[in-house]
């Protein structure tokens, strides 16, 4: 039941930040959400640094990179932050940008589309699912979309009975000008 | 039998470390719960007993220290094995002056000695555990305590001695070793490990709680006891040679004064064990729970892969420490380079050993032992406490259901070796305590465990070397002041000191504070 619940928590919160653009617009960025010992924990990932050319009528023809710096990690606890840093997880010293490499992209409903990403964390390139919407402001836009990753795929820690294997991702990103 | 509290050894025509037989504090605590089980159909147990000194499992027991070359080698198993066994006798309650029995001495005076631990009793596993008991009580040294010493009011007015509902001063014990002759056994796994409680109940296996750094300061103030002897007392208990400037050496250069106030900085609950430091003394560990522990002592010095360990851990806390060489120096040996004959140590406890039986029945004991009954609840508040567990990341150390996740942390100052990363469980941050204890004593790995939290409600001070003493001074901003007093330990030369790292929990709101410490007592 508190699973259950904890879902529909998570869900509401994803909800509201990919269909209010005024939650998602202050800045470009990146946010995770993880379950750990019942509470959802957030984190962010900043120096988002992207390479977008995106034309939403014909999607298949876009191309979009994006990384992140891996030590800007923050989750609101200062050492927590530093151990996320460490080998057993993200290894920043040796791998400091996270990376993703669109493959494919298919239009759905809404200004919204499906992408198929590579993603790389440290050594490990595990093709992703990501939803993104378009949300067009003058001659720019934001893309804000998500997806779902297993950490462990990742190498990120190990079996843990209270941090949940799956993180999920909310990207927001401003496009720039446009391409027509 | 000699009643001297203090000898200094002198081989056959070669001078020694000067070792005091005094004390030693070793410790390898156990504990007990009075009610072990009781089955009702008595089946024959046939204990799968490993053997302790096997130099196999030796090999992978110790952790290396901070500094490598000084890792321990231990003693031969040919050596260990040549060690005359422990006898164990039946011992006896001591009590506080004015709660004994009537003629208790006299009666005890017409006692035979019995000799109390024969493996060919125990039938049952129920018997194992026991007879572990009677090995967790058993003396290693009877010159710790003098006779005239425990029966004297002074002794229980001047060190605020502990002692039970029932009058007994919990500690020791008297054992006849030979009718007429009653002495005090020493240096057992209940001298460290046995708490009595406010309202004078006794948790054996528990940290404990003897105010033993006291009760030395004072007897070493008795103007009798030579500054030699006591210079040597710290010199072979503390000694680091392989440090540049070894801190422990320099205190055993000390006048009297000066190691007597370093002793009196010391609260009960932390100890002056042998390896570990006056400087730099160890909390006492609880060892109720410590089977579930991957690694003993505060620095992960050995690993527990099983009982044998736990076994290993008893004889080498017990002695065979003294024995061990640390790049040449053998804290117990004949001018701390040679080992002495098989039988001839003179340092505590290292001129005997426990029977493999002995120590087995020991670690199912400490196996056994089982917290008291909890008086706090469960309720609303402690529930807001546990989110509040939960959202300061404490989870991730203090991992539910253990409340650690058995991981070793770096201290500050410790560069982790490269195949440290596959050899043992790191969490690799450190979280900024205090280092000395792990890079300054002969127990230092320049890692410390994560502890677990059970049983935080009976136990205190906390931290590894015990200076905070309550949870409310741990989650107290204050401490991070130079202009703080610790409320635990604090060293003797200094009239300030912040106590840094472990940084959690500090900037939460009074009511989040309070929650947090009604859950963290319910563990």
């Amino acid at each position: 039941m508190m699973i259950r619940l904890l879902g529909y928590l998570l869900l509401g919160l994803l909800c509201r930040l990919l269909n209010n653009p005024e939650a998602t617009q202050p800045a470009s960025g990146v946010t995770f959400l993880i379950r750990n010992a019942g509470i959802i924990v957030t984190g962010s990932f900043s120096n988002l640094q992207t390479a977008i050319h995106f034309d939403p009528a014909h999607p298949e023809a876009s191309s979009l990179v994006a990384t992140v710096s891996a030590a800007t990690i923050r989750t609101g606890i200062a050492l927590r932050d530093a151990h996320l840093q460490k080998r057993s997880y993200f290894d920043t010293e040796h791998f400091p940008r996270i990376r993703m490499v669109a493959k494919r992209i298919q239009k759905r409903p809404n200004n919204c589309y499906v992408g198929l990403f590579d993603l790389t964390i440290r050594t490990v390139t595990k093709p992703v699912d990501v939803f993104f919407c378009y949300y067009p402001k003058g001659t720019e836009g934001h893309l804000t979309g998500q997806f779902r990753v297993n950490r462990r795929d990742f190498g990120l820690g190990s079996t843990s009975l209270l941090l949940s294997d799956e993180v999920m991702v909310l990207i927001d990103v401003e496009t720039g000008p446009l391409v027509r | 039998m000699t009643q001297s509290p203090l000898i200094i050894h002198q081989a056959a025509g070669k001078s020694m470390l000067t070792l005091p037989m005094v004390l030693l504090f070793a410790g390898l605590m156990i504990s007990c719960s009075s009610n072990t089980e009781q089955t009702a159909v008595t089946t024959v147990f046939i204990p799968d007993i490993p053997r302790t000194w096997d130099s196999t499992a030796l090999a992978g027991f110790d952790l290396p220290l901070a500094t490598a070359r000084a890792t321990p080698k231990q003693v031969s198993s040919s050596y260990y094995y040549q060690l005359p066994e422990r006898v164990i006798y039946k011992s006896y309650p001591i009590y506080a002056p004015g709660r004994e029995p009537k003629n208790y001495l006299a009666w005890l005076q017409k006692q035979e000695p019995q000799v109390a631990f024969d493996p060919a009793n125990l039938k049952t596993e129920s018997d194992w555990i026991k007879a572990g008991e009677l090995v967790f009580d058993a003396s290693i040294d009877t010159a710790v305590f003098p006779l005239q010493v425990v029966r004297d009011k002074a002794f229980y007015v001047q060190n605020n001695m502990p002692v039970s509902a029932e009058g007994v001063m919990p500690f020791a014990r008297y054992v006849v070793l030979k009718k007429g002759l009653i002495a005090i056994s020493g240096l057992g796994c209940n001298m460290c490990h046995t708490r009595v409680m406010p309202d004078g109940s006794v948790i054996k296996g528990a940290q404990g709680n003897l105010p033993e750094a006291r009760r030395l300061a004072n007897f070493f103030g008795n103007p009798h006891i030579p500054k030699e002897a006591v210079q040597g007392f710290v010199q072979g208990l503390t000694a680091t040679p392989w440090l540049a400037d070894d801190p422990n050496s320099r205190l055993s250069q000390q006048p009297k004064e000066k190691i007597i106030a370093a002793l009196n900085a010391m609260p009960p609950g932390t100890m002056f064990r042998q390896g570990a430091g006056i400087l730099f003394p160890p909390q006492i560990p609880d060892l109720i729970g410590v089977k579930e522990r991957q690694f003993l002592d505060h620095t992960g010095l050995n690993r527990q892969r099983g009982i044998g360990d736990l076994m290993r851990y008893a004889a080498l806390n017990q002695g065979m420490d003294f024995l061990a060489s640390y790049d040449g120096f053998i804290p117990g040996g004949i001018e701390a380079k040679l080992l002495p004959p098989p039988g001839k140590g003179l340092a505590p406890g290292s001129a005997f050993r426990y029977s493999d039986a002995q120590l087995y029945a020991l670690a199912r004991y400490v196996y056994s032992l089982k917290p008291p009954t909890n008086p706090n609840r469960v309720n609303a508040l402690t529930r807001q406490g546990e989110q509040i567990f939960a959202q300061q990341g404490c989870v991730s150390c203090h991992t539910p259901p253990l409340f650690t996740n058995n991981m070793l942390t770096p201290a500050d100052g410790f560069s982790i070796p490269e195949q440290h990363y596959t050899q043992y469980p790191i969490f690799d941050i450190s979280v900024g305590t205090n280092p000395d204890y792990t890079l300054k004593t002969r127990r230092g790995t320049g890692y410390y465990k994560v502890p677990s939290l059970k049983g935080v409600w009976y136990r205190g001070p906390f931290l590894h070397d015990g200076s905070l003493a309550s949870l409310d001074d741990i989650l107290d901003a204050r401490r991070l002041r130079d202009d703080y007093v610790p409320t635990g330990f604090k060293r003797a030369d200094v009239r300030t000191q912040a106590v840094r790292g472990h940084e959690f929990g500090l900037d939460l709101k009074a009511t989040d504070r309070q929650a947090l410490i009604a859950y963290l007592k319910t563990l």
